[in-house]
């Protein structure tokens, strides 16, 4: 199935969703946070989709916003979709889908640790890079260390 | 070995005790400086290097240099690699580990100062130097074999120097 395909089907299945497709991204469509968990739950367990794979997960900062981009596979079918959802900065959480792909367990751990989006009903949300007592996430653009030596110009 | 510490400076005193002592130090420095026999530990990239520089093309045996899995039986740690924030506590209980008299070469830039990761860093040690105390110092990205062995050289001067006068 292409993109095309995937959003028809998706479409008819989320009609209140707009999924907002990604100009720089062909593979890529933008969802609300809140559709997120059940849609990841159809697209893993409808025949016709069948993502059995969960590629990565990972967060980039916008500044203004958080964005979180889930990348998915089919092994059967052979075609990917990669869903991104915008999280504002009042609300940095989203729940977890760690109880449908294994991988997200480890991958929201680490997003946890760098940019600090917490992720509801998350089994064990702890740091998984940075030592336990770190303060901080260190990926975020506004992150600041008192020991960090900025390069000269 | 505590009995020669113990009794050097008695051994100083007496006449011509300062060729007895010197040829206890050859004795020993000697042994110690052709049987360096360093920690199987890397950190990262110089790892691969210090790995090629023990394997057969290099050799290190014949320095009589062998690898130990154990800190206790080590003399040497060749601290090879990035030493991360998180593994820098880890790297120091390592050498308490080990047994006196111990040498550590910092292998590297990173081990040095930080290395490619000096700037713009908030997860790296700006040198293992901040944590144990280093012998010698093998700059390069990695350092060739012929660095590495070169700084193995330079340890075996420093070994040779050692003396069992005015120690306590």
């Amino acid at each position: 199935m292409n993109l095309l395909e995937i959003l028809k089907l998706l479409k008819e299945n989320f009609p209140q969703e707009k999924f907002i497709e990604d100009s720089n991204n062909s593979e890529a469509v933008y969802v609300e946070e809140n559709n997120l968990y059940s849609l990841v739950k159809f697209i893993k367990e409808n025949q016709a989709l069948c993502f059995d794979y969960l590629i990565f997960i990972t967060a980039i900062d916008y500044k203004d916003y958080f964005e979180l981009v889930y990348y998915f596979y089919s092994y059967s079918k052979n075609h990917r979709l990669a869903l991104k959802v915008k999280l504002p900065l009042s609300n940095l959480q989203i729940k977890s889908i760690s109880n449908l792909y294994a991988t997200a367990d480890w991958n929201e751990r680490e997003i946890y640790d760098l940019f600090g989006i917490k992720f509801l009903n998350h089994p064990d949300l702890r740091r998984i890079l940075m030592p336990e007592d770190w303060e901080g996430y260190p990926l975020r653009k506004n992150y600041t260390y008192q020991n960090l030596i900025i390069k000269p110009d | 070995m505590g009995i020669i510490e113990k009794t050097a400076p008695y051994i100083e005193k007496l006449p011509g005790g300062g060729i007895v002592l010197t040829t206890i130090d050859w004795f020993f420095n000697n042994a110690r400086k052709n049987s360096i026999w360093y920690m199987l530990f890397g950190l990262a990239c110089c790892a691969i290097e210090l790995m090629a520089t023990g394997a057969a093309r290099y050799d290190f045996d014949r320095f009589g240099m062998i690898f130990r899995s154990s800190p206790r039986q080590s003399d040497l740690m060749i601290v090879a690699g990035t030493i991360t924030l998180k593994m820098a506590p880890r790297v120091k209980l390592l050498y308490e580990q080990m047994p006196e008299p111990k040498y550590v070469i910092a292998m590297g830039g990173c081990a040095i100062n930080g290395g490619p990761f000096y700037y713009d860093n908030y997860s790296v040690l700006k040198g293992i130097d901040q944590v144990i105390p280093v012998d010698v110092y093998v700059p390069g990205c990695p350092p060739r074999p012929e660095a590495l062995m070169h700084g193995v050289l330079a340890l075996q001067e420093k070994i040779k120097k050692n003396t069992f006068k005015n120690k306590k």
